[in-house]
């Protein structure tokens, strides 16, 4: 196939064909498409008895919140800000992108900010069944609480740049975050976790 | 002491900030130690090291949308239709219509005239009028409708199909208001509401040109309006009333729909829905002749409309278009010998 007309079809990876496939090779799922829940999750897989999917690695035997845990109730998940890169090992070592970014911070919804009592610029401490953290508190009207399953769920969101070392030191997400990899690549689940979020003086 | 200045673009700002840290890489400032205090907004304050800043405000995005579509319909929609009304002012004066009127009023606001943004209102025959349900009925004698079901009131509407009734032209049924065909829209609520910009185009707002300035002046009211109403939103809140179904009963709900008064009259009858009528706008707009033989708004408003080229009679389709119709997307024009060709709209 011309490459003028391969690079308009929609699985520019999928082999010459460049189509979607129904059944793919190689992989350690089943053929069709499956719904599981993340290795934790705040509700019941409602499409299937299996909760999560059964080829998950867990590299490290790491405990893991139950599903709809009640010391765990919230949605944690991570991300960047354009500041700093991966783990921040350059950019945190440079005082001009420090001074723009220069704390490790969660975002909350102003709804979740009400139930703790959780200001805008508080710190606080977030924690899940494998450790915690401590940061800034940022609370915007950016984050929304979710409704699932008919429960209003809320998230806490937060980068990932700090770490213990450079110019600028804060706790590192990966304390927070599992270790739990997907069935075919083994890309960890960093974007999803259940928490907990309190305010600390 | 001399430094780099930097020209930004501002309608392209994302608040990455990378203007600050280049104000600071070109000039050689240095970084300055600050705090994560709640937001992104950082360095505090304008400095001896710090040139540029971006400040932050964090406004709901629903807000920020609207504020984009404003400067829209502020600085290009009605800048454009003053342009194309000042070019093409012979087309204030084609078009007329049927010049009766009809708005059921819009977005009930409690601290507005009528408790309504948008005043609810009759004008026929160049009079002033409140709406009087009862005075609609809906004639069929040009309908592919049953003979027999003409002149009702849409509570007690019949629609019976006959599409081979002689005389019959349109599946259009001929509402009528008071006896009298009404033009429904953005010029009906304009005018009706009394907004003066339309109201001092007097006769002439009676036009294709007067009908897309209205539609224009409108949305920037609309528009601006919004502003207070997404304030006052809740979000998460309830949508809708619930309530529970009698056993009879009889209702009907008024609104206006973007092209006009729109009006559902249903019955019930052992929980069940007995009958059920809606009268739309372009019902309104569109409707063929009624048993009196008067025609409806754009039909009216399509004689003496001139035409350059009957071979393609572009003019008539500007008529029918300012009244923005929701029909199958055509338009079937005749020509006087009976011949007939059709131009999509």
């Amino acid at each position: 196939m011309a490459p003028e007309v391969s690079a308009k079809s929609p699985f520019i990876m999928c082999g010459p064909e460049t189509q979607a496939r129904l059944f793919a090779s190689g992989l350690a799922e089943g053929p069709f498409p499956e719904h599981y829940e993340p290795a934790e999750s705040p509700v019941k897989n409602s499409l299937s008895p299996q909760q999560t999917n059964p080829m998950l690695v867990n590299f490290a035997g790491q405990t893991l919140a139950p599903a709809g845990s009640e010391r765990f109730p919230f949605i944690g998940t991570t991300y960047r800000v354009c500041e700093h890169w991966q783990s921040g090992i350059m950019t945190r070592n440079s005082p001009w992108l420090n001074e723009v970014m220069p704390n490790m911070f969660v975002e909350i919804s102003t709804s979740l900010a009400g139930q703790r009592g959780i200001k805008n610029g508080d710190r606080v401490a977030v924690s899940t069944v494998r450790g915690e953290i401590r940061a800034i508190a940022c609370v915007t009207e950016r984050i929304k609480p979710m409704r699932i399953s008919g429960q209003l769920v809320e998230i806490v969101g937060m980068p990932w740049h700090w770490g213990y070392q450079g110019m600028s030191k804060g706790d590192s997400a990966n304390v927070l975050t599992s270790s739990v990899g997907d069935a075919n690549t083994s890309i960890p689940e960093y974007k999803v976790f259940l928490c907990n979020i309190r305010r600390v003086v | 002491m001399s430094g780099n200045m930097m020209l930004v673009d501002v309608t392209k700002c994302t608040a990455c900030r990378g203007c600050q840290s280049a104000c600071k890489n070109w000039n050689m400032l240095p970084g300055t130690e600050t705090r994560f205090t709640g937001n992104y907004e950082n360095p505090p304050d304008l400095g001896p090291s710090t040139w540029t800043r971006v400040a932050f405000n964090e406004v709901v995005e629903a807000l920020k949308i609207l504020d984009e579509l404003i400067a829209f319909v502020d600085n290009v929609y009605i800048p454009d239709v003053q342009a194309v009304a000042g070019a093409y002012s012979d087309w204030l004066d084609i078009g007329r219509g049927c010049k009766n009127l009809l708005s059921y009023g819009l977005f009930p606001i409690s601290d507005q005239t009528d408790g309504l943004f948008f005043r609810r209102g009759t004008w026929t025959d160049g009079q002033a009028g409140t709406v009087d349900v009862g005075k609609i009925t809906e004639d069929v004698k040009y309908s592919w409708y049953a003979d027999e079901t003409t002149g009702k009131h849409p509570a007690s509407g019949q629609t019976f199909p006959d599409p081979k009734k002689e005389g019959g032209y349109s599946w259009i049924k001929a509402p009528r208001y008071d006896g009298k065909p009404h033009e429904v829209g953005p010029l009906a609520r304009m005018w009706v509401h009394g907004y003066g910009p339309v109201r001092n185009l007097g006769e002439k707002a009676f036009s294709v040109m007067g009908r897309h300035f209205a539609r224009a002046v409108e949305c920037s009211l609309v528009a601006h309006g919004l502003k207070t109403m997404i304030q006052g939103l809740e979000p998460g809140g309830p949508v809708w009333e619930p309530c529970a179904i009698p056993e009879s009963a009889q209702g009907c709900g008024l609104t206006e729909a973007p092209r006009g008064a729109l009006g559902h009259w249903i019955s019930i009858k052992n929980y069940q829905i007995d009958n059920y009528q809606c009268v739309v706008p372009t019902t309104w707009n569109g409707s063929p002749r009624d048993d009196k033989g008067v025609r409806g708004p754009i039909e009216e408003a399509l004689i003496g409309t001139p035409v350059a080229d009957t071979t393609n009679p572009i003019e008539l389709v500007r008529v029918v278009r300012s009244f923005d119709p929701c029909i199958a997307c055509a338009v079937h024009c005749f020509t006087v010998n009976g011949r007939k060709f059709t131009v999509a709209v």
